[in-house]
């Protein structure tokens, strides 16, 4: 238990150390979910589209 | 110039991104996994900087990407003004808002590597201002790429900020070595190798290694949805067509 403490303390920069992975972490996890996001809407809206354009058709 | 264009059929670029994906997906994953592994528990503390030189594993691959897309975004215009290369503007499209993201990333880092280091979270050194400039040449790209109704125009405008703005990128990297700074001079890319312990250079690269297919994997996705968006106008603009 000291010893994860003592990790998480990283001698006394624990302040600047933790939040540069915690931003780091969110960022990089922002881009993806979004741009995962943003595929699945597309994919999902050309399928509706092409299923109406066939009905037209 | 023939195999360039070869990958400006989309559906050729779509069969190729799927090989792709699951091979920079995973090497991002494991790379990741190593990378922080090394650079949280293996890597020493810095006989200077203690713990705190850990920021540098976070902070130094982001500052690399965020100059490294740059660059390709400087490419893909190029190809898009002088060869029309369909696919280059949906590729520096793509790639500006990651490099938005990872700029910010680098000078948030900085900034929390700063304080402790040097006492204060921001200078208004040569580095950090035109890393600053950087992040806003990132924002006027996105910007511009949106202004204008005529896509093409926009298209053009952006290509042209981001070959003007390339010249920051050289200031960038030669800035430490041309004016007085606080930040530290190269230690990875130095004409004379790596200054730097290899205790310390492995966890970086592989973390470098994984920020770049973590960007590829982003960008092969993006581009895909680009095309998308574009089918997508397509229908629409038949379907208003037929009514």
């Amino acid at each position: 238990m000291e010893s994860l403490t003592e990790f998480l303390a990283m001698d006394r920069y624990g302040a600047y150390v933790w939040p540069s992975y915690l931003l780091a972490t969110l960022i990089m996890s922002g881009l993806w979910l979004s741009t995962r996001a943003r595929l699945k809407r597309n994919e999902t809206e050309l399928r509706q589209l092409e299923h109406s354009t066939e009905d037209q058709a | 110039m023939s195999v360039l264009h070869r990958f400006a059929n989309p559906n050729r670029f779509m069969r190729l991104a799927t090989a792709i994906l699951p091979w920079s997906a995973g090497l991002t994953i494991s790379g990741l996994a190593i990378g922080l592994y090394l650079a949280l528990f293996v890597s020493p503390p810095d006989y200077q900087q203690g713990e705190s030189v850990r920021i540098m594993y976070v902070h130094v691959p982001s500052a690399w990407m965020a100059m490294f897309i740059y660059t390709g975004m400087a490419v893909a215009s190029l190809f898009s003004i002088i060869w029309r290369h369909p696919l280059a503007d949906l590729a520096a499209k793509a790639s500006a808002p990651i490099g938005a993201a990872f700029t910010f990333l680098a000078l948030a880092t900085g900034a929390l590597w700063g304080k402790p280091m040097w006492g204060a979270w921001w200078v208004w050194d040569a580095r950090l201002t035109s890393v600053l400039i950087l992040f806003f040449l990132y924002l006027g790209h996105m910007a511009l790429m949106n202004a204008f109704e005529d896509r093409e125009r926009g298209n053009r405008a952006a290509a042209i900020l981001a070959l003007v703005g390339f010249v920051n990128v050289p200031i960038i990297k030669f800035s430490v070595d041309w004016w007085n700074t606080l930040h530290q001079p190269a230690s990875v890319m130095r004409l004379d190798g790596p200054t730097i312990d290899p205790s310390m250079l492995w966890p970086l690269l592989i973390m470098g290694a994984a920020f770049k297919f973590f960007y590829l994997t982003l960008l092969l996705l993006r581009i895909k949805s680009e095309l998308l968006e574009a089918r997508i106008r397509k229908h629409r603009r038949l379907m208003v067509d037929a009514a």
